[in-house]
């Protein structure tokens, strides 16, 4: 307070204590200035002229502008760096996919040598998981890459016979014991895959952040540098870990199962595994001819089994409570989320989608 | 606590780390002085969308030329002065006005204190704001850039020269001489 005590109202007006009093009024400060202001009543008035002059500055030029208008034009600017750095990416390539002889040494010099400098570094980044996972699985093994560097998806053939599509810009190494030992492949990017059946040999998808695990499918797997992960069966199982869970021995506990119908989505963040269904399910078993989804007179439970069948998903009611429910309706052309609604609308009930799965709140029918 | 420019090392660091093409250290750099960049803006123009695209301009420039831009200590003087320039380059450009003109700082239009800050508030006090504004508002506007940039902005005196073109010797002159002539009026 020493200082304070000889000043006039020059110096509070530009003392940076004094000033943060009085642009953010906190209230430590404002009991500091009020006791000086008992214990030196005659500067009290200048303290209050340079509170003052300070006052009407931070009014007059203030500017209004809210937190999440900055967060958006920050993201814009960021993402129009993003798109500007892969297109020099994408011009750096040319041309048709290829199939080549790698091993771990060649791909980690490889990348330098094919890739742009501000790409290499967006890489190196993430480079340090990608690495220590891609290593792990191309330890003591040759692979085969399958790249797709054009700009349509691309379709191969395995030795087993299952078939995969690679979106451009994702790639999928190969051990060239597949499938002879084990059915394992490293994918980075997203690709669709339909596997044939083998019981002995599960089909297995690592990527960097997600393992997927198949006996005979269609489904879907996203593997993004940046951003979710994302696995979506469209028909059949499949067992689903983070790649962190899957090293540990008792991993069949801490995978999750996605069956058709289904997606599984890791955030970035690394959370925790979440599942719901697709955002278009579709009818996966063929219909048998009584099944029309048009109804007549049609008790519930019966319509709600059909569809369970028709799109392999779950739907959990109480039979009890439904029991008296019958639906008139012509549903045939519709999604399965519009089927849903259209039944709950009947019934005067709801549909909750919790875990990939739905439930039926409802009430007793007339 | 320093009233003078903020030069920590974990700026410098931000600014290194943006200058080697770090995307992130940009967004950093970007969210903490995007605030104050936008005020400063506004105050030669009031659409903000043209604001916001002159800033955006800034920064995808900067990131364009990192390599070729020098160590800074002084961060937020430097995207002060950018910015001053660019605005003016713009508006120069969009109005086809005479180029020697300077930019004309000028105060936003403001809205009224709420109701209660007007009860709380003495009429002493409230009297006295409103003296002061009128007579800051009717200042000329290279006097009003620079109380801005000193106060509300906490520009030390060499920065403010830096951004405004002007000597060291005039913007003390001109802070000492607002302060006169505001503690006259109350």
């Amino acid at each position: 307070m020493d200082r304070y005590s000889q000043y006039v109202i020059e110096d509070f007006v530009m003392d940076s204590y004094f000033q943060r009093w009085v642009r953010f009024n906190h209230p430590e400060d404002q009991s500091y200035w009020d006791e000086f202001m008992r214990k030196n009543p005659l500067q009290k008035e200048d303290v209050l002229r340079a509170r003052a002059l300070l006052t009407s500055v931070y009014r007059l030029y203030a500017t209004d502008i809210s937190d999440e208008e900055i967060s958006m034009e920050i993201h814009q600017l960021v993402e129009q760096i993003r798109r500007e750095r892969k297109k020099s990416f994408v011009e750096e390539k040319s041309g048709s996919p290829r199939r080549s002889l790698r091993s771990p040494f060649w791909w980690a010099a490889a990348a330098v040598l094919v890739i742009g400098a501000g790409v290499w570094y967006q890489l190196s980044t993430t480079r340090e998981t990608y690495t220590a996972t891609y290593q792990t699985f191309t330890q003591n093994k040759t692979v085969e890459t399958y790249e797709n560097d054009g700009t349509e998806n691309r379709t191969w053939e395995l030795k087993d016979g299952s078939t995969v599509t690679l979106e451009p810009g994702s790639t999928l190494d190969i051990p060239t014991d597949f499938p002879e030992t084990s059915r394992d492949v490293f994918l980075t990017g997203t690709a669709q895959f339909n596997v044939k059946k083998d019981a002995e040999r599960p089909f297995t998808v690592y990527s960097d952040k997600l393992v997927t695990r198949v006996l005979g499918t269609r489904f879907t797997v996203r593997a993004p540098r940046n951003g979710e992960s994302v696995v979506e069966v469209a028909e059949g199982r499949v067992s689903v870990f983070r790649t962190t869970d899957f090293a540990q021995p008792a991993k069949e506990k801490m995978g999750m199962i996605v069956t058709s119908n289904q997606k599984i989505v890791l955030e970035p963040k690394e959370d925790r595994l979440i599942k719901e269904l697709l955002d278009l399910p579709q009818i996966v078993a063929p219909l048998p001819p009584t099944v029309t989804f048009n109804y007549v007179d049609a008790p519930v439970s019966r319509v709600l089994k059909e569809l369970m069948d028709a799109y392999h998903v779950e739907i959990i009611y109480d039979e009890e409570q439904l029991k008296g429910c019958t639906l008139n309706a012509t549903l045939s052309d519709q999604t399965l989320y519009e089927k849903l609604a259209a039944i709950c609308e009947a019934i005067e009930a709801r549909y909750e989608l919790i875990d990939g799965q739905i439930t039926i709140h409802g009430k007793k029918c007339q | 606590m320093s009233q003078t420019s903020d030069h920590t090392g974990e700026e410098v660091a931000l600014w290194d780390a943006f200058r080697k093409g770090d995307e992130t250290a940009l967004g950093e750099i970007v969210r903490k002085y995007y605030r104050s960049l936008f005020g400063y803006g506004m105050k030669f123009s009031p659409d903000r969308e043209f604001v916001k695209d002159c800033i955006q301009d800034l920064f995808m420039e900067l990131w364009s030329k990192r390599d070729s831009l020098g160590d800074t200590d002084f961060v937020k003087f430097y995207l002060f002065k950018s910015l001053r320039r660019k605005i003016h380059r713009e508006s120069m450009r969009r109005q086809r006005v005479d180029e020697d003109a300077d930019l004309e700082f000028s105060a936003e239009q403001q809205e009224e204190p709420s109701f209660e800050q007007q009860i709380i508030e003495s009429e002493i006090f409230q009297n006295r704001l409103k003296k002061i504004e009128s007579e800051l508002k009717s200042l000329p506007r290279r006097q009003q850039e620079v109380i801005f940039l000193k106060f509300f902005e906490n520009l030390d005196n060499n920065a403010i020269a830096e951004v405004m073109s002007i000597s060291k010797q005039a913007v003390s002159n001109l802070i000492y001489r607002t302060i006169k002539l505001l503690k006259e009026k109350i």
